[in-house]
């Protein structure tokens, strides 16, 4: 009975030391750049003179949830088409979470009707867009090693202490928008410089970016964007042709001497992203 | 020497020494006067022989073989025109001149460059003649001129470098060598170099190879298949020189002058209306005239919609058994109206016929399905409509029967794309829109291939880009085009209708100078100087005003939308039917064509 009893505390404890699947609560869903995901669901060849239904599928696969949630269609050639509606809302869509690897997905469903041909036509191809804006954020939340030390803590260090880093690069908080590039710019006594490169690396556009929170510590940090036309404090918007601009932050310390660290940096962001599809329109006298 | 003479002395020894070195003086004077190199004259090109010219050749006889070879390259155009610039006879032709131009040269000084020249022509020829299809239009004209003239041109350029052999080498050339050469240059600066060439001759479609020689000439005179591209030749500048100089006209008004003379006759020409040449003639330039008046109003350009593929087509068809000869001398010859009518419009066509014999016409009478009339209404979608002509007074020779028939109540449609956009939309959201929707062909109207074509245009400026400002003025304009064919004309539009554009909301803008009846109207007597062009001439212009959803665009947003327009026409199609030959028994026949 006792070897049982032996043989079973091992058993336990052989399979308890094995790989055990990573919790959700374990995953970090914000990094790397991501993504919304736009589809059509419509067939892509119709026949005239039929109803149109054009479901699109929107599907936020960011690690934040997105929030006034636009989807409009545009381009069709109003002789062929004609929509009942060209733009649907959606209050939110959630991103990736512990209760939502995936992301949420919703489907927006567009009506309308398909017109007759022009006479002797065969098809008529007609290209569409499909936009989808919305309101999301992102959270740049690096733990850091930080010193107001113009020697970058290289002298008289403590045993122990964090290695600074001058530079830092980043893959992306989980959204289209990113800090890509961390730098440390010592100013001596208890003050330090942090600058920050704010990048759009998704395949959408950003039209405004706002600063909420910059903390370092706990303790609030004075912010400007550079390089972009700033409309207010904290706000600043980026034309169709830049990806990117530069926050520069500045704060106080607690000592000079090196020691580590959070930053914490929260935007907002208006996002838009076109995608294009296409529909054939078929005469009677074809086969689909 | 021996004298025999009593009493003479024999020459004394010394006397003998004397004659001798005498001789051999003479000897030695003709022998310098024959190793005396004879003195060069100094090299002048430019002058021109101060010594009376002589007939007997004191040239090369390059200059002549030069001659010989403008002659050969010159008959070789004449049998190629006369062989239809056949294909197989072109080359056969060209290989022949080759030889004879390679052999000719062969005897020419320098004749290495003179040799590659010959060569490269002849390789030249081997690749036109059998690629001709692959070049694009703009391109295909300028080869097949080149094709046609090609040995003639290789000749004048050898007998100018021979020329210039004979001048560089110091020898005379003969009275009719220079009057060449200055006739040659002369034409070149004339012709070529000091009117510009005219740009943009639309390439006819299925060109035949007989047509090489018109459209080659065409190319070089610029003479008129599009009155805007009408140019003066030289002699019209050196005419209008001295018409200024002498003030009988003022020298622009005599060029304008010169250009519409020209365009008519070609058209005129073209047309083959013989009999009415004069009387069409003074049309054709009449209404040019006025058109300059009236600031020659810009033409709008269409093009045929490639995405309808069923059209309407209506056609005088002869078969295998028609009679091209006979004794009976008011025979009956048979034709068929053929008919396609996919849309199923209803419409006439008015037949008549008439036998042409020189000056002389006998009308016919028109037969039906064997029923004596000249008119059938048309409403099926596909029909074989028999049709007959038998002439009014008896017939004895050869003749040429025309059938004509006048297609009244045509209808027809065209559409245009056209994207709304405001002044706002930013660069990248525009050049979306352009490259998404209008593609090619896209950006005019467009119509099905049959007989008359209604091309419009409306928009930001002259109208002809696809993307409107709404916030801009808007222009519209409408031209009708004749694209049936040789043989066929479009006669008058009975009324045209752009429904798209009413339906759409939009409207004429009264504030602004323009036809009153612009979108919607009847009857407009149209001409072949109106139509028969690769822009033709607007019939109505105005502005338009804009429906107000349109005019609300703001920022990115954009509007696409398909405007179709309607047309009623009548039409008038042609058909030739040569060589009929009338042998009645009782007479003998008289075949004169």
């Amino acid at each position: 009975m006792k070897k049982i009893i032996f043989l079973l505390l091992v058993f336990l404890f052989v399979a308890s030391c094995g790989n055990t699947p990573e919790r959700g609560a374990d995953i970090n869903y914000k990094q790397g750049i991501l993504d919304i995901e736009v589809a059509s669901l419509a067939h892509k060849e119709e026949y005239q003179g039929q109803q149109l239904e054009l479901p699109i599928s929107v599907h936020n696969a960011l690690a934040y949830s997105i929030e006034n949630v636009i989807v409009s269609i545009a381009g069709f050639d109003n002789y062929y088409v004609e929509l009942y509606s060209d733009e649907e809302q959606l209050a939110s869509l959630e991103g990736k979470s512990i209760f939502n690897p995936e992301g949420e997905k919703e489907r927006v469903q567009f009506s309308g009707l398909l017109k007759q041909l022009l006479p002797g036509a065969d098809e008529e191809q007609q290209d569409y867009w499909i936009t989808v804006e919305y309101d999301s954020k992102v959270e740049f939340t690096p733990t850091i090693c930080i010193t107001s030390d113009l020697g970058l803590g290289e002298y008289g260090t403590y045993q122990g202490a964090c290695t600074v880093e001058k530079e830092i690069s980043y893959h992306g908080q989980g959204a289209p928008l990113a800090v890509t590039k961390l730098e440390l710019v010592p100013r001596g006594g208890t003050a330090v410089e942090l600058r920050m490169n704010i990048e759009n690396k998704g395949k959408g556009t950003v039209e405004r970016v706002a600063l909420v929170t910059a903390t370092l510590g706990g303790k609030p940090l004075s912010c400007d964007f550079k390089g972009v036309q700033v409309e207010g404090s904290g706000l600043f918007s980026l034309d169709s042709g830049q990806k990117s601009a530069r926050l520069i932050c500045v704060g106080s310390l607690a000592s000079e001497s090196p020691y580590t660290t959070n930053l914490q940096v929260e935007l907002w962001y208006d996002y838009e992203i076109i995608q294009k599809e296409s529909l054939t329109i078929l005469g009677d006298s074809l086969i689909s | 020497m021996v004298d025999d003479k009593p009493g003479a002395k024999e020459p004394k020894k010394e006397d003998t020494k004397i004659l001798e070195k005498f001789f051999a003086g003479l000897k030695r004077e003709k022998g310098e006067q024959r190793e005396k190199p004879k003195q060069e004259p100094l090299f002048n090109p430019y002058r021109a022989p101060t010594e009376p010219r002589s007939s007997s050749p004191g040239v090369p006889a390059g200059i002549g073989l030069y001659l010989l070879l403008i002659v050969a390259s010159i008959f070789g155009l004449i049998l190629n025109k006369a062989w239809g610039f056949s294909p197989a006879g072109s080359f056969f032709i060209s290989f022949i001149l080759g030889v004879f131009f390679f052999i000719g040269v062969h005897f020419t000084p320098e004749h290495d460059l003179k040799r590659v020249l010959v060569i490269g022509v002849l390789v030249f020829e081997a690749a036109a003649v059998w690629s001709l299809n692959f070049y694009p239009d703009s391109i295909r004209e300028w080869v097949i001129t080149f094709h046609v003239f090609i040995w003639i041109a290789l000749a004048l350029v050898l007998f100018l470098m021979g020329v210039f052999d004979s001048l560089g080498a110091g020898q005379e050339l003969p009275w009719w060598a220079w009057l060449l050469t200055v006739g040659v240059i002369g034409f070149i600066l004339i012709y070529i170099v000091f009117p510009f060439m005219a740009q943009g001759v639309l390439a006819n479609q299925d060109k035949s190879h007989a047509e090489y020689f018109g459209v080659a000439k065409d190319k070089l005179f610029s003479v008129a298949k599009n009155f805007q591209e009408t140019t003066n030749s030289g002699t019209d500048f050196i005419v209008c020189t001295f018409s200024a100089t002498s003030a009988t006209m003022q020298y622009d008004t005599c060029l304008e002058e010169k250009k519409i003379t020209r365009y008519c006759s070609y058209q005129i020409e073209t047309t083959k209306a013989a009999l009415e040449k004069n009387k069409e003639q003074k049309e054709c330039e009449d209404e040019q005239k006025r058109l300059i008046e009236q600031g020659q109003r810009p033409g709008v350009a269409g093009s045929i919609s490639t995405a309808i593929k069923e059209v309407t087509k209506v056609d005088l068809k002869v078969d295998d058994y028609f009679p091209k000869k006979t004794t009976d001398a008011q025979k009956l010859y048979p034709i068929a109206l053929s008919v396609q009518n996919p849309r199923k419009q209803i419409f006439t066509a008015s037949v008549s016929c008439v036998f042409k014999k020189s000056k002389e016409e006998i009308p016919g009478k028109i037969f039906i399905y064997g029923e004596e009339r000249n008119e059938v209404q048309i409403s099926g979608t596909d029909s074989e409509i028999p049709i007959s002509c038998q002439p009014t007074t008896a017939l004895n020779g050869r003749y040429t029967l025309e059938y004509s028939a006048v297609l009244s109540g045509m209808q027809t449609f065209s559409f245009l794309k056209r994207a709304f956009v405001s002044k706002e939309v930013d660069a990248a959201t525009r050049e979306q829109i352009e490259t998404d929707n209008f593609k090619g062909k896209e950006r005019a109207s467009q119509g099905p291939a049959e007989f008359a074509l209604l091309n419009f245009k409306f928009g930001t400026g002259e109208g002809t880009e696809p993307l409107v400002l709404v916030d801009e003025p808007v222009t519209f304009s409408f031209s009708v085009a004749d694209v049936g064919g040789t043989g066929g004309e479009v006669l008058k539009v009975n009324s045209y209708d752009f429904e798209g554009l009413i339906y759409g909301g939009f409207s004429i803008d009264g504030t602004k100078i323009g036809d009153t009846d612009c979108l919607q109207g009847g009857e407009i007597v149209l001409s072949s100087a109106l139509t028969k062009k690769r822009e033709p001439s607007e019939l109505k212009r105005c502005f338009l005003t804009l429906p107000p959803d349109l005019k609300g665009l703001t920022e990115n947003d954009f509007e696409v939308e398909t405007f179709v327009a309607k047309m009623n026409y009548d039409y008038k199609i042609v058909k030739s039917i040569p060589n009929i030959e009338v042998a009645p028994l009782s007479a003998a026949p008289e075949l004169v064509s």
